[in-house]
């Protein structure tokens, strides 16, 4: 059993051992440590945070906190208003903005002149259509900082002005062969819903939210929208709602399901709305990157292994000596494993001071550019701190395995080299 | 009643199936306060002798008795805590700690019996200073020259106060004078009622020992006491 007196001689020898190691081998070791730490957390980290990167547009830029649908074969959220208004009721709502969805065909100007047959436009695309009400969907996605190119909708109504997803614009998108070959500034010419003619819009801005939801649309103020669809546009096709508290969305959900939001649409919180793609893409990137740490852990682990094994064994006949002078076996190996956890411990302090002072407002400040989000370095504190265990872990016994290798020769073999 | 007893003590090494006797049969005892020299010629299994003695071996047959308590079928847990709490040792080179410094190695085996660090470190300088070596407390054994590496070997051995001293070829590394001063201080030790147990092959200073024992190819060839 390990007594006190163990723990206490063996912080003894270890600090002494440290005091006593080649200040270089010291800085290799704790480097690599380090370095295993780095890609425990920064590796998995950074992939996990593509996924949450993409997460947080959806939820910044193009949902919201909680979004209300229609519900399964109906089309558009039927009392809309009602609905609009147990939102307002609601003190957690922050921000509530009602979308439309129509469909369209879209084409540019210098191809809709390009033809032969006005209704036959040789080049044409099926695109949607999202309406909204400017100012309303500021409260609750902030689209005007995802301007791209060009400007957002003013405040005063500017009819036929138009904002287009940068997935639809060849110059932005990663398709670009097959997007129009418009720019800001530019007209295009669409047929919406119903409609039987075509009709010239504007280009104020490009859209790019690095989100689907946003990115393949064009968006136009809900009153444009209604008044060329030709459509029932009564009922909003969704209302995207922006929450005080992201936190409170279950409790929002269920406040309004109490309150009978959904006789007549769907409330879903963003991870419900988002559904099970996003989670299957993040345990993915989990797996990979625990996979990789994974494997950077087992290398540190074998050198850490490999550095105790050569340590002790080049100082067997001390080993030897201290058993011979009445020093417990317990104490021995403790003092190894301390040094061990010790090289381990200080590169783990250092990757905790670089992760929080270097990389994170590294990642923060220049996000990786990823098509579908903004990769960031996804690293809660009990991951970290989780992964940080692991590695102390693991280190104990890469420390205590090869000093317990050592410490079986008998005292009388090690003094004497044997 | 012998503070140290050895019966039909045997010790056999073997390389193959080839087996080697080292130790045949001893049976002896030491009482305390005794100052016992081991001599023999190199290869007489004196030094293997002293590792049964000194519980860092196990004997291949017989028993060693420590005061009057059989160890041979001791865990390895036992005899180190027997080794901590009644012997010293001192060996031939001198088998001092590279990374602790002279108080440092002296203290340790006072720590591991539970003193604390402060305390340990007192004994320590207090035990070095009265093996002439004050100033050297905080040197480290390179910065030591063979005789004081030797005196803080001895340091380490008695300063927890060990019922008995081993001491194997404690001059072997030393010179004349060196090892003239060593054997002195063994003859202050004995004087203050240390019991001793020394191996040399230096006859000069075995003769000066209360008890000169001679070993022989793994016998006992003589066992004198002086009067």
């Amino acid at each position: 059993m390990i007594t006190f007196t163990d723990i206490r001689l063996s912080f003894f020898l270890t600090i002494r051992y440290i005091r006593g190691a080649h200040k270089a081998t010291t800085l290799l070791i704790v480097f690599v440590m380090l370095l295993t730490f780095l890609n425990l957390v920064v590796i998995g980290g950074l992939l996990q945070g593509i996924v949450e990167g993409s997460f947080k547009s959806l939820r910044e830029y193009a949902i919201g906190d909680l979004l209300i649908s229609n519900k399964e074969g109906v089309n558009g959220i039927k009392e809309t208003q009602r609905v609009v208004n147990l939102l307002r009721e609601n003190s957690s709502v922050k921000g509530i903005s009602p979308r439309y969805y129509e469909q369209a065909i879209v084409t540019s100007e210098k191809d809709f002149f390009n033809v032969t047959n006005i209704n036959e436009p040789r080049s044409f695309q099926s695109v949607n259509i999202l309406g909204i009400f400017p100012e309303e969907e500021e409260f609750v996605t902030k689209l005007s900082t995802k301007i791209k190119a060009g400007s957002y909708f003013s405040s005063s109504y500017e009819s036929n002005s138009i904002l287009i997803g940068q997935a639809l614009v060849k110059k932005y998108s990663p398709f670009g062969e097959l997007a129009l070959d418009v720019d800001v500034g530019d007209y295009v010419y669409m047929r919406i819903g119903n409609a039987t003619d075509f009709q010239k819009f504007y280009i104020k801005g490009i859209l790019r939210a690095k989100s689907q939801n946003i990115d393949n649309f064009i968006i136009m103020p809900q009153r444009t929208l209604r008044y060329y669809a030709k459509n029932d546009i009564e009922s909003a096709s969704q209302i995207a709602v922006r929450l005080a508290d992201k936190s409170l969305d279950e409790k929002v959900k269920s406040d309004l399901l109490l309150q009978g939001a959904g006789k007549y649409a769907k409330v879903q919180t963003l991870n419900e709305a988002v559904g099970s793609f996003l989670d299957q893409i993040r345990t993915t990137f989990v797996l990979i990157g625990l996979v990789v740490g994974g494997i950077g852990l087992i290398v540190a682990s074998i050198t850490i292994f490999i550095i105790i094994y050569v340590t002790a064994s080049s100082r067997q006949v001390y080993i030897g000596i201290l058993k011979g002078i009445g020093i417990t076996e317990h104490t021995i190996r403790l003092s190894y494993i301390w040094y061990a956890l010790f090289y381990a411990l200080i590169g783990c302090v250092v990757g905790l001071l670089i992760l929080q002072f270097v990389l994170r407002p590294y990642f923060l400040a220049n996000p990786l550019d990823f098509p579908f989000s903004d990769g960031i370095l996804y690293a809660p504190w009990d991951s970290v701190f989780t992964r940080v265990g692991v590695i102390l872990f693991v280190t104990f016994w890469a420390g205590l395995i090869p000093a317990s290798l050592i410490l079986r020769k008998p005292a009388i073999d090690a003094i004497m080299g044997r | 009643m012998n503070i140290l007893e050895t019966k039909n003590l045997i010790k056999s090494f073997h390389d193959g199936d080839r087996e080697t006797r080292v130790l045949k049969n001893i049976s002896i005892s030491f009482k305390e306060k005794e100052f016992a020299a081991i001599t023999g010629k190199s290869g007489s299994g004196k030094s293997t002798f002293i590792y049964q003695l000194g519980l860092l071996d196990i004997p291949t047959d017989g028993e060693v008795y420590l005061l009057g308590e059989a160890t041979k079928a001791l865990s390895e847990k036992k005899r180190t805590e027997y080794r901590l709490n009644n012997y010293g040792f001192v060996f031939q080179n001198y088998a001092l700690m590279p990374d602790l410094c002279a108080w440092e190695n002296v203290a340790i085996p006072m720590m591991m019996r539970g003193m604390p660090a402060e305390e340990a470190r007192k004994i320590a300088y207090e035990t070095i200073d009265a093996i002439g070596l004050v100033g050297k407390e905080e040197n480290y054994p390179n910065q030591l020259s063979g005789g004081e590496a030797q005196r803080v070997s001895i340091g380490r051995a008695i300063a927890h106060k060990p019922k008995i001293l081993f001491a194997d070829e404690p001059t072997a590394n030393l010179d004349s004078d060196r090892s003239r001063q060593i054997i002195d201080l063994f003859h202050t030790l004995h004087k203050q009622g240390q019991t001793i147990i020394m191996v040399t092959h230096e006859l000069e200073y075995a003769k000066e020992c209360s008890r000169l024992i001679e070993i022989r190819d793994g016998i006992i060839l003589s066992d004198t006491a002086k009067a």
